[in-house]
């Protein structure tokens, strides 16, 4: 019952600021025409893009770093929410990251295909998921460019697996964890659609990790050695009803 | 164009002379576990060892004469325990990658709880029908 609690205060408060929204429109003052757009309450939606980059420690092992295992991945991330007020938003954001496996130099070497008959019969790869609640502040809501800063909490997972068709053999290790603390920043320019650059750090750590071999799990756990770690966001983003 | 393409094959040949036939992949590394009289003929119970960094595997298995060994493995090596036996510590071992890669193979006398005296081997790759 208490874990629904977060999700019912989002129900909650996306539908009052709909409400609040429909109201502020009947009484604000229409934008300039060729300015920017009021500053807007009510439903908003995010969409994120750009390249995510881990740093830190996926364990406390010696020399198990993020990097080692997992590289530089393609993020795409939605934020989904409501505007409380033009200054504030108030979601939740769900994203997922694909790229490659890490710099570990055995691994690199494990997944290299040394024949040359074009077909790529060791594949190694990787991805992670994001999904948590966040907070977004917008400094300067009504005008054409404004700078905003966020915070966010929640799940996270990174899985790399590889994939050996001509020994018949394939393994996947996945950790799962929590983001603490999901900082970003970024400036939106405000047309009928916003756009514009943002930063993010996901600082968080893994708790549980999976093995799978040949499709069995081998092993299902706690992380007994835990670490800091951060996936460092650059890219852009596209805001409907910014 | 055309006239460029035998050329260009005959540049390539002694490059493809050389390429290797097999996708190469992971050193696979197994490790087999079996217990019974000395002498005596046994199946090694094989746990293949993950690839991947951060990758675990852990195996209970039970052996003959009532030991029980607990295999737990990762790319950089393995550890295995043993319960029903008089001195468990004693007969813990743990096997790094680079020796279960070399072709190690292990025997440890061990007595049960039961007062017997057996052998434990422990090997790199599996087999059946070993003699202890």
């Amino acid at each position: 019952m208490r874990r629904s609690l977060p999700i019912g205060l989002l129900v909650l408060t996306i539908s009052s600021a709909g409400l609040a929204a429909t109201t502020a429109k009947d009484s604000a003052p229409k934008p300039k025409r060729g300015g920017p757009p009021a500053g807007s309450t009510g439903f908003q939606m995010a969409l994120r893009t750009g390249a995510q980059l881990p740093v830190g420690d996926a364990t406390g092992e010696p020399g198990d770093s993020l990097s080692r295992r997992y590289a530089w991945q393609w993020p795409v991330a939605i934020d989904l929410g409501a505007k409380l007020m033009p200054e504030l938003f108030v979601g939740a954001y769900f994203g997922f990251g694909i790229g490659s496996t890490g710099s570990d130099t055995r691994l690199e070497a494990d997944c290299d295909d040394d024949d040359e008959n074009f077909e790529n019969e060791i594949s190694c790869n990787a991805a992670s998921l994001k999904l948590g609640l966040e907070a977004h502040y917008f400094f300067s809501p009504s005008a054409r460019m404004t700078p905003w800063i966020g915070y966010g909490i929640g799940y996270e997972s990174a899985s790399a697996w590889i994939s050996d068709t001509e020994n018949g053999y394939d393994e996947t290790v996945r950790a799962n964890g929590f983001t603490y603390a999901e900082i970003s920043f970024g400036l939106d320019l405000r047309y009928r659609i916003g756009f514009g650059p943002y930063a993010s750090a996901a600082i968080g750590g893994f708790t549980r990790t999976t093995t799978e071999i040949g499709g069995k799990k081998v092993y299902e756990g706690p992380i007994d050695d835990q670490a800091l770690h951060a996936w460092i966001n650059l890219g852009f983003r596209f805001v409907v009803n910014p | 164009m055309k006239r460029r393409l035998p050329a260009l094959l005959l540049t390539l040949l002694p490059l493809l002379a050389g390429c290797s036939e097999s996708a190469g992949g992971p050193d696979y590394t197994q490790i087999g576990v079996g217990a019974g009289r000395a002498g005596a003929v046994a199946d090694l119970q094989c746990t293949w060892l993950p690839v991947m960094p951060g990758g675990i595997v852990e195996r209970e298995l039970e052996l003959n004469g009532g030991i029980r060994a607990r295999v737990r493995g990762t790319r950089d090596g393995a550890k295995v325990e043993f319960a029903g036996v008089e001195d468990p510590d004693g007969a813990a071992r743990y096997f790094s990658h680079e020796t279960l890669d070399s072709g190690f193979g292990e025997r440890i006398d061990v007595v049960t709880l039961g007062g017997d005296d057996y052998v434990i081997l422990v090997n790199s790759g599996c087999g059946t029908g070993v003699t202890l």
